[in-house]
């Protein structure tokens, strides 16, 4: 093969040697790395230096303190997803047919998606003071959210919501677009109210797009780090040691690289098995 | 069923644009309405404010002596078929049937009774349980028009349900329109922009230009007696041919000449052009293609260069030029002439028309 | 021929029809606007409360720290003052981790946009072995959630002695897998006969991308442009474990250089947060239109 069929056959793989080089580095290579390291009980610097199978699995599933992150992120993940989806289904609803200045308000709903979380949980640090927070002053509480173990899940909780709250009203205001508009004049026709129109036709016209933004917000869950780290560290007492920050202070407090690894492949397996039972699930539902 | 009435009906756009004109219209009880005309003429719109889905700008809307103007879409107790037949999406097709009757509360083995009643006149039982994406288009007009017999309303609106449908299926569906329409006693209200859909179903036909009823009348009536120039060259397949002619006063005969042609208008016309004061101005002749003889007197013989001819097997299509104005001619198929040649044919004077040139108004209307 | 329907209207006095007409379009107008009112209120609350965050640090940023510490509820600040901007700019090195932040953000956006659409370019446009299972590993990435890979970046990075550098916080992002989908999908729209005809007429690929396919993405590249840059300026768990001197950290990091309880510092310190939300809010409201048809384009479906 002469330099120029070379050049030819190599010239489609040269386009893609940016991206994938950058893949291969630093997503395939650690991906498999990660894998790897699991299997060993690594040094401070983070070399793989006794072998040790899946001892550290079986540390994990053995250790409470795993559990107990599974368990506060299992809650986490379903106050989050459930809250995100229903402020971005009210915000899109209440957007959907138009009236003056409803530029402004959509702007305004799809905000938080713009906002980091280490600055949203700075400012919620703040507003959950206990003694001039807003939300103390508000209620009429005098309550150290974040301080108390009842509460602060919650709290990281919602914060997150928060933020997740503005992609989906994105989500919703596009799939209530795709919705055809004649259906609601023939419903309209047939006699049905508002209220009616709602229920029969908009909620399963949605249904579709519902799916896509379930999974969506809940791998997003899954991988909340900035607002732990900047709110509760974790704390009090483990209340909010989600699986994300667990793997980070096993990392680069515990140097314990080995184990976090370990845990990671778990959270990788635990995302993998549930996006999968989601959509065996999708393939049994409202389809079209 | 119900009567609708019209009373100086106007409807205007936020940007100006009138899109109805001085409606005035009474729909009585178990009529075929139907609204005709060319695409932008305002017949849907008419349509939709009979439903509710647009707002009465000005005049009243009376349905069953109530005035309905102001009145919500799900309170008036109609029903409507969508162009694009609006069937939900994520509902089986007996569920979309269903709706309508489930809204208004029916108990649910009547729904049932009347569901598969109305399956079986439109020949889709054997569809129940499919969702919409699954049927092909005949199907779906079907379940649209299912979905709307299955109710009592006070009148069906339909606009234009067969226009999405190959021809066979349109004449297909012509029938069983006619035949739900006897056999319902029903009120329909029927928007088309196909005169021959419009002709075939009617009992009674509204053309409408430019936002304003050109004629309200019975087919035939609007066949034999148009009352303008546009409603005489809209209905009517192929259309009324026209030329610009000169009422001439010759030896007491009142004649119609364009190039070398000359007609001796029958006594009426000649009367009516008198009368009027035609003589010496110009006039539009209508003739339509069928009105066209293979023989006939010298006085009605008119000339005309063949262009191009229509083998239709129990007729021909001859068309041409005459005095560089378009001809189309219907004869039957012993005529024999081809393109290049000129065809003599003779006029049916008895069943010409004519027309004012600037009112475009029809002279000898009854 | 008069209808029963018409004569009895006519009978009716005319004055009790126009009357009658007139009450029947008030309320019904009246109902309309005030539907019309009500979801404008509506909406207002909800903005509010939505926004609540963000307007109490506004609020609080502009609040002397002196008028904090009270029980009552105070949402305007009585005398507005600029003290705690200047004071945030003065404790921390803000303009640097401003000006970091840019740096970085622009280049991770810049060489996404590059990667990505040659990337996809190479998909959408040539042909070549094994052209869909490479596609469908780079799908495949996506999977791939953030900490099944962060720990052995960082070994990774720090054994390069990368640690605490522009190019430790920006090669690893210079790609995506969505980018590539987003720009494959917007290319797919285009006929081939583009392409072809541009090589007929002795174009190579770069001046092909360059010249003709280029501006025609104008709005994926702007959709992915307000994306790419708004969670680069946002990043968060990287910066954190990667840089450690004042001289590289970004705005996100350096911002909790500002973190206490004390009431001069809470003023300084969302003083601070509000300075550096303004960017990406900014970059968002500006290019929400763009991106919104770009993140949308291809009729998201379940």
């Amino acid at each position: 093969m002469n330099i120029k069929t070379f050049v030819k056959k190599a010239g489609p793989y040269v386009y893609m040697v940016p991206a994938m080089a950058v893949f291969a580095v630093f997503l395939f290579f650690p991906f498999f790395k990660t894998i790897y390291l699991s299997l060993y009980k690594t040094n401070k610097m983070g070399q793989a230096k006794l072998y040790v199978g899946l001892l550290n699995y079986a540390d994990l599933l053995n250790s409470p303190s795993f559990f107990n992150s599974l368990l506060v992120t299992a809650i986490f993940v379903v106050i989050v997803v459930s809250v995100s989806m229903l402020l971005g289904l009210i915000a899109a609803v209440l957007c959907s047919k138009t009236f003056p200045g409803i530029r402004i308000f959509s702007t305004a709903y799809a905000l938080p998606m713009a906002i980091a979380s280490s600055s949203a949980a700075m400012i919620f640090k703040i507003m959950l003071h206990p003694s001039i927070g807003i939300v103390n002053k508000i209620l009429g509480f005098h309550i150290n959210w974040i301080s108390d173990p009842k509460y602060a899940l919650a709290c990281v909780a919602l914060l997150t919501a928060w933020l997740n709250s503005g992609i989906n009203f994105l989500y919703f205001s596009a799939g209530l677009s795709n919705i055809d508009e004649t259906i609601y004049e023939r419903a309209s026709v047939d006699g049905a109210n508002s209220i009616q129109r709602f229920f029969f036709l908009t909620l399963p016209g949605l249904s579709p797009i519902m799916f896509y933004t379930l999974v969506v917000n809940i791998i997003q869950a899954f991988q909340s780090f900035g607002q732990v780290k900047v709110l509760t560290q974790g704390g009090p007492g483990e209340s909010t040691n989600l699986i994300v920050y667990s793997i980070y202070r096993d990392a680069f407090f515990n140097y314990r690289f080995g184990s976090a690894a370990a845990q990671s492949v778990l959270l990788f397996l635990i995302i993998m098995i549930l996006t999968l039972c989601m959509f065996r699930l999708e393939k049994k539902g409202v389809s079209y | 069923m119900a009567s609708l009435s019209f009373v100086n009906v106007c409807k205007t756009y936020k940007n100006g644009l009138t899109v109805v004109k001085d409606f005035n219209l009474d729909i009585k009880d178990r009529e075929f309405l139907i609204l005709v005309g060319p695409s932008g003429c305002g017949k849907s719109t008419t349509l939709r404010m009979i439903a509710g889905l647009e707002d009465i700008t000005s005049g009243e809307l009376w349905i069953d002596g109530q005035l309905m103007n102001m009145t919500s879409p799900q309170s008036r107790d109609l029903s409507m078929v969508f162009q694009s037949y609006a069937l939900y999406p994520h509902l089986t097709v007996y569920q979309n049937m269903a709706f309508g009757l489930k809204v208004h509360k029916v108990p649910k083995d009547e729904i049932e009774k009347r569901v598969g009643r109305a399956a079986e006149i439109l020949h889709i039982s054997h569809l129940l349980d499919r969702k919409p994406s699954a049927l092909s288009g005949g199907q779906k007009q079907r379940v649209a028009i299912g979905s709307v017999i299955v109710r009592q309303p006070k009148a069906y609106l339909m606009d234009e349900p067969l226009s999405n449908l190959d021809a066979k299926l349109r004449s297909q569906m012509r029938v069983e329109l006619a035949k739900i329409h006897r056999e319902l006693g029903a009120t329909i209200i029927y928007v088309t922009h196909d005169q021959v859909e419009a002709m075939t179903l009617g009992t009674r036909i509204v053309v409408m230009n430019s936002g304003v009823i050109q004629q309200a009348a019975s087919p035939n009536d609007i066949y034999e007696n148009p009352v303008n120039k546009f409603v005489a060259g809209f209905i009517g397949s192929p259309s009324m041919n026209f030329f610009p002619v000169w009422v001439a006063r010759r030896e007491e005969k009142i004649c119609l000449e364009f190039g070398k042609n000359k007609l001796i208008a029958n006594e009426i016309c000649s009367k009516r052009l008198v009368e009027d004061g035609y003589v010496g101005r110009r006039v539009y002749l209508g003739i339509r293609p069928e009105d066209f003889h293979e023989e006939g007197p010298e006085e009605q013989k008119i000339l005309f260069d063949v262009e191009m001819k229509e083998v239709l097997g129990a007729e021909i299509l001859f068309h041409g030029r005459i005095n560089r104005e378009e001809i189309c001619v219907r004869l039957s198929p012993n005529v024999k002439a081809e393109p290049g040649e000129r065809l003599p044919v003779y006029v049916d004077m008895d069943r010409i028309k004519l027309f004012d040139m600037d009112t475009e108004q029809n002279i000898i209307y009854v | 021929m008069d209808s029963v329907i018409t004569t009895a209207a006519k009978e009716i006095n005319r004055d009790e029809l126009e009357k009658l007409k007139r009450s029947a379009t008030q309320k019904a107008l009246f109902r309309r606007r005030a539907g019309k009112f009500a979801l404008v209120i509506v909406n207002l609350a909800m903005s509010i409360f939505v926004l609540l965050p963000l307007l109490y640090a506004v609020s609080i940023a502009f609040m002397p720290s002196s008028e904090l510490f009270t029980t009552e509820m105070n949402l305007i600040p009585g005398n507005p003052t600029l003290e705690n901007f200047r004071q945030a700019m003065v404790k921390i090195p803000l303009n640097r981790f401003i000006v970091n932040s840019f740096f970085v953000a622009g280049c991770i956006t810049f060489g996404q946009i590059l990667s990505c659409s040659l990337a996809a370019f190479s998909f959408s446009f040539l042909d070549f072995k094994g052209k869909n299972l490479l596609f469908m590993v780079v799908m495949a990435t996506m999977m791939i959630p953030g900490e099944a890979t962060i720990i052995s970046n960082y070994l990774t990075v720090s054994g390069l002695h990368w640690l605490d550098s522009y190019k430790v916080l920006i090669i690893p992002y210079l790609t995506s897998a969505m980018g590539i989908f987003l720009f494959r999908q917007f290319y797919k729209s285009f006929p081939i006969s583009l392409y072809e005809s541009a090589r007929i007429d002795g174009c190579s690929n770069l001046r092909f991308i360059y010249s003709i396919l280029i501006p025609l993405t104008k709005s994926a590249i702007g959709a992915m442009a307000v994306y790419t840059f708004i969670n680069a300026w946002n990043m968060y768990m990287w910066p954190l474990l990667v840089t450690g001197s004042d001289r590289m950290r970004t705005v996100q990091i350096g911002i909790g250089m500002l973190d206490s309880v004390d009431s001069q510092s809470i003023s300084m310190m969302i003083a601070g947060v509000v300075m550096i939300i303004i960017p990406s809010i900014s970059v968002f409201i500006a290019g929400q239109r763009q991106l919104i048809r770009g993140m949308f384009s291809g009729a998201v479906k379940g």
